[in-house]
């Protein structure tokens, strides 16, 4: 089988060399590429056939790539794309076609754990090559990223290095993007969101390149001396003396900086259009997919707080997490399914007049605390490619005085946007139960608008909602969305009857 | 430029040393006529080909390399020089063409590791040190 493989490989390598491809087919290889560069404890494991990775030996289409704490290895893809695989890593080559006469094909790379570096070759040129993970799926278009995958977990780390763009998703179809060089995009689960992309710290970097290089002492499969020395005789490597004076001066600058600054801008100006046209398509396939791209440039900068404190207030805590609203139920009533999963971008707590502690774990007067948001609010939502309508679900907690009962009360926010011409459609706050009154409903009548350029907030009513032991209520909501792509909804709501019952409170959601 | 590159297919060794990254200026594909460039893209083609049947030859990979440069398909470069840095981890030449390399393509931060590397390593050359220095400066300007 492996001398028909072989042979097979043999065949199309040949084809792809002398250009007598038809111009039309494409081939699904079982040859993906050679192995370009090993040391010792990497495996290659096929039919559960296991042989120890060989310099120069092919690697073949679903064989799966295993290396130990001292293994790593490079793998070189028949479109010229390469891999280097880390210490510790597992991988499978799922799908490889190449037409190397339209340099068209796929490339999709499984990992269960590992340290990897793709640098793309004619495929990724035109199409995403996948990284898979168990939590996320890695599109790398046009270029270089690097990609560590947990043992235990699956949590993915990327780092874009350079191309077109980087993206990562979950499992619900969440993306987000770079197109900046030295960014990450991590992911924990496959069902918690990418994070926003942010600098790679330099140090992390360093690691990340150390992890995968070859260690001192190690050759990597080749035979004979390999030394710099060696390397600088026979090769490219040293720089010619008259070269170097024609065209750098002596600090590496000068004369070829002004040639290289003028070959980069030719450079980006063709990165320039491509981006702009990747950008249109991955927007195009992202709505017919339904899900939901991030855009880092529209990240808004710093948290907003809907509310100003007064600065007799502490805050006590900017985001509920279980021990909050253990600490909460402990004096007032128990509300663990408050805690909305899906609102990364906004966030609420209390200021509470009396306490002075910024901890949970203090007494909070439920009479006089003020249950306040803050979050990331989307900005320009008219420049997002946000459209229909999105319905975001959440919770909403708020104070409640009813006669002489004060407590705490929650309930469940359903909130719609027309995200066409930007409205609010409606907003409403059911089953708000809590100090003393249970049930009761807030609901909007009517849209109201959000703001298309700057921060997308909101203003609307409840008029008139009746409730049988309350009767009539009526208030405000105020609001916004959050997130770089609209994807929560947050904001705070003042309610009464005219008498005996009122409630301040805030409410968040997420799509 | 026509006998520059005769000359070139038919004494690789001694214009091969127009590598590093200085040789963009020397065959700057701007300034070759298509059919030029035409020819350096069969060699490469045909260059890779070769590399992939014997990916140990350390010199058919730096002549790939070398021809990516020409062509100015970095992104091809790199792993043909990344790969012969897996040969000799404390290779600092390659380090410093790697750096050189990614800072052709705007990856300023692995650029900056490739040239710290040459900077911390032991008994590094004074020229390619001298180079890792400028490099370094350039990145310290733009930071």
């Amino acid at each position: 089988m492996r001398r028909i493989n072989k042979f097979i490989a043999t065949s199309l390598l040949t084809l792809a060399a002398t250009g007598i491809f038809p111009a039309d087919s494409s081939a699904s290889t079982p040859n993906v590429g050679v192995v370009g560069a090993v040391n010792p404890a990497a495996m290659a494991e096929l039919d559960k056939n296991r042989r120890v990775l060989e310099l120069g030996k092919e690697v073949i289409f679903n064989e799966r790539i295993i290396t130990n704490a001292d293994g790593n290895a490079q793998i070189l893809f028949i479109d010229k794309s390469a891999l280097t695989v880390g210490p510790n890593s597992d991988l499978v080559i799922d799908k490889f076609v190449y037409d190397p006469k339209k340099s068209t094909g796929d490339l999709v790379i499984n990992s269960t754990k590992g340290a990897f570096r793709f640098v793309g070759g004619a495929l990724s040129k035109k199409k995403p090559v996948i990284f898979k993970t168990p939590v996320a799926t890695i599109g790398i278009r046009g270029g270089i990223a690097i990609v560590n995958v947990d043992a235990q977990t699956g949590a993915t780390n990327a780092t874009f290095v350079y191309g077109i763009e980087m993206t990562m998703q979950n499992a619900n179809g969440d993306i987000q993007k770079t197109t900046q060089p030295g960014f990450g995009i991590s992911l924990l689960t496959p069902t918690s969101r990418p994070t926003v992309p942010v600098k790679v710290d330099t140090q992390v970097l360093t690691q990340q390149m150390n992890t995968l290089a070859g260690k001192e002492g190690t050759s990597a499969g080749a035979v004979g001396d390999v030394s710099d020395k060696s390397l600088s005789d026979t090769s490219a490597l040293t720089v010619s003396e008259d070269t170097t004076t024609e065209t750098t001066d002596d600090n590496g600058g000068g004369e070829t900086a002004a040639v290289e600054t003028s070959t980069t801008t030719e450079t980006k100006e063709t990165a320039s259009t491509t981006e702009s046209t990747t950008a249109e398509t991955t927007t195009t396939e992202t709505k017919t997919a339904g899900t939901t791209v991030v855009d880092n440039s529209a990240v808004a900068k710093g948290a907003t707080e809907l509310q100003t404190p007064s600065t007799t207030k502490n805050f006590i805590a900017t985001k509920f997490t279980s021990a909050h609203v253990a600490a909460v139920t402990n004096s007032v009533v128990a509300r663990p399914q408050f805690i909305c999963t899906d609102c990364e971008f906004v966030s609420w707590g209390i200021w509470d007049t009396n306490s002075n502690s910024a901890t949970a774990s203090n007494s909070i007067d439920l009479k006089t605390a003020v249950p306040v948001i803050r979050g990331d609010v989307t900005q320009n939502l008219g420049q997002l490619a946000r459209t229909g309508n999105v319905n975001y679900t959440g919770k909403a907690i708020g104070n409640i005085v009813y006669g002489a009962t004060a407590g705490m009360g929650t309930g469940d926010l359903l909130a719609t946007v027309d995200m066409d011409n930007r409205l609010l459609s409606s907003l409403s706050i059911s089953n708000f139960t809590g100090g003393g009154v249970s049930n009761v409903t807030f609901a909007t009548t009517g849209p109201s608008s959000i703001a298309a350029s700057g921060g997308a907030t909101f203003n609307n009513v409840f008029v008139d909602n009746f409730d049988g032991t309350l009767g009539y209520i009526s208030g405000t909501v105020n609001g916004a969305l959050f997130g770089p792509n609209a994807q929560n909804i947050g904001g705070t709501f003042n309610v009464s009857n005219g008498s005996n019952f009122s409630s301040t409170g805030v409410y968040l959601g997420g799509e | 430029m026509f006998n520059e590159i005769k000359k070139y297919k038919s004494d690789f060794r001694k214009s091969i040393c127009a590598f590093a990254i200085t040789s963009i200026v020397a065959f700057s594909p701007g300034m070759l006529v298509a059919e030029d460039n035409e020819i350096i893209k069969q060699d490469f083609e045909k260059t890779f080909q070769q590399m992939l049947a014997n990916p140990a030859d350390i010199d058919v990979t730096l002549r790939y390399a070398e021809l990516a440069v020409k062509l100015e398909d970095y992104e091809a470069a790199i792993p043909a020089l990344e790969r012969i840095l897996f040969f000799n981890p404390s290779s600092k030449k390659v380090r410093l063409d790697l750096g050189i390399l990614y800072y052709n393509l705007d990856s300023y931060d692995v650029a900056k590791d490739y040239f710290m590397s040459v900077k911390n390593g032991n008994n590094v050359p004074e020229d390619i040190m001298k180079k890792a220095d400028g490099y370094l400066n350039k990145l310290k300007a733009k930071s």
